[in-house]
């Protein structure tokens, strides 16, 4: 999954700083990700794995890293399993 | 060039913490001195002193500071209800007051516990400490986010020299706080926050405000040389600090200074109708019917801004950390309302008024409040924040409770 997000950030996140030396973990918005790319961010994501994103997830800190959207992805999809 | 007096000893102001209780009255004191100065101000275009040494001897430049720092601990609406009371009586002075606390804003909520900054704090309560924000920059325009400048580390030392383009009162600030990028290699949107102290700065001013409105808050251009010690750059990313307090407080404030004008553009048409009618006799003056209008588009712009004033803070108490970013459009929207509609409000109001509100001089004179007003739709130019509400609106869920 981080493989996949890292691709939609890299296409979709209009970086100031290539996306190839950060970890998992690095603060994209100190990388430059443009905050009015994250509509684009949120549609592609929602696109590639079948989810919808709720509105108490749509914060900055949800997109501030590659782990911490996976961690989110990672979740919803259990609670989606789950019911 | 700067003119602002040097500070005294660090004295404890009487009004500082007790100003807590009746905060109110002293707002109001700081209107009338502001209100009495106000025609000067704008004709001169000079500093408000009377209204912010006001504001210095009332406490209440601390009133965010909390009461554990010995700061009077204001609440973000009792905040908005003295910019709405002193831009009401003077557009510049309520401007500068809203402007000193947002700075003060960025300190209480994102560099709280650092040793310097709290005694920074202290030391607004104890000498009523004016801050100025140098946001701006030649080179970048109004796009706050970007910085061309960076902070210079030596050890634990810094340099940072800044071309602040509008830098509300600069040469009247005991501190300025200054954005740059946090190092030579961060991009241009990787700013840290800095605050430097008067003694801290050299300025040089490049260019003069002499602007159609706002015409006190002296927002001249400034080539800025400063030095300080790494303590005083705040550990909060810049982006941080302006999505969850810089930008909501900023516009729940500008808006309340707004609403100030706003609302006293509307006193003094009814005051104006009031003596017309008082004139003819009891005659219903064919201007008066105007009034419901007027009064109507009042009411449903006190209604947004409360509303969004209560939401903010009732987040701010959660203390959840990021701001959800539909309350982050919700603001962006508020700023960009309530800067038309104000406007609007007090156009409307020179049209019931008549020639009476066109003249400069007088009890219906509304100029003045017309030309400040006519910033608020440039300060973060509404045409720039349409594609960010577009954005942001389209990931919106767009509720609307009512119970």
């Amino acid at each position: 999954m981080n493989n996949a997000l890292r691709e939609i950030f890299a296409k979709q996140g209009r970086m100031a700083q290539a996306l190839d030396g950060l970890s998992d973990d690095a603060d994209l918005f100190a990388a430059g990700l443009d905050s009015l790319a994250i509509v684009n961010v949120m549609l592609a994501v929602e696109d590639r794995f079948d989810v919808e994103i709720p509105d108490e997830y749509l914060n900055r800190a949800t997109f501030s890293s590659i782990a911490a959207l996976a961690s989110v992805l990672h979740k919803l999809q259990a609670e989606q399993a789950s019911t | 060039m700067s003119t602002a007096t040097p500070l005294g000893p660090a004295e404890v102001l009487p009004g500082a913490t007790s100003c807590r209780d009746d905060w109110a009255a002293r707002a109001a004191a700081i209107a009338e001195v502001a209100a009495r100065h106000a025609q000067d101000v704008d004709r001169e275009g000079r500093f408000p002193a009377e209204a912010v040494q006001a504001m210095r001897d009332s406490g209440l430049l601390a009133a965010w500071v909390p009461q554990s720092l010995g700061g009077p601990g204001l609440s973000l609406r009792q905040i908005a209800a003295m910019c709405a009371q002193i831009g009401g009586a003077c557009g510049a002075s309520g401007m500068i007051f809203a402007m000193h606390q947002i700075k003060l804003s960025s300190i209480v909520h994102h560099a709280g516990s650092s040793p310097w900054y709290q005694a920074l704090q202290k030391r607004v309560v104890a000498e009523a400490l004016l801050l100025g924000s140098v946001t701006s920059e030649v080179g970048v325009g109004g796009d706050i986010r970007r910085s061309l400048t960076h902070v210079v580390r030596d050890g634990d030392r810094f340099k940072l020299d800044k071309h602040g383009s509008v830098v509300s009162y600069g040469a009247y600030a005991d501190a300025l706080l200054i954005t740059a990028r946090a190092d030579e290699q961060a991009p241009p949107n990787g700013q840290v926050m800095v605050t430097v102290l008067k003694d801290q700065y050299q300025l040089e001013k490049t260019g003069s405000w002499d602007a159609m409105g706002m015409r006190g808050t002296c927002s001249d251009a400034f080539m800025i040389r400063s030095e300080g010690a790494c303590e005083q750059i705040f550990e909060a990313p810049f982006a941080e600090i302006i999505a969850n307090t810089m930008l909501p407080v900023s516009h729940i404030l500008w808006s309340s200074v707004w609403f100030g004008i706003a609302h006293s553009a509307l006193l003094r048409a009814r005051t104006h109708l009031r003596s017309v009618m008082k004139q003819s006799g009891g005659q219903l003056p064919a201007a008066a019917t105007r009034l419901p209008d007027l009064v109507a588009r009042v009411q449903v712009l006190h209604a947004r801004l409360l509303s969004a004033a209560t939401r903010f803070e009732a987040t701010m108490a959660a203390g959840q950390g990021a701001l959800p970013m539909s309350l982050t459009t919700d603001l962006t929207l508020l700023k960009s309302t309530m800067s038309e509609g104000c406007l609007a409000v007090v156009q409307e109001a020179l049209t019931t008024v008549g020639f009476a509100g066109y003249k400069t001089e007088g009890a219906a004179s509304l100029g003045r409040h017309l030309r400040d007003l006519h910033s608020a739709p440039l300060m973060i130019n509404n045409a720039r924040l349409i594609e960010t509400m577009s954005s942001f609106l389209l990931m919106d869920p767009l509720q609307f409770g009512l119970a």
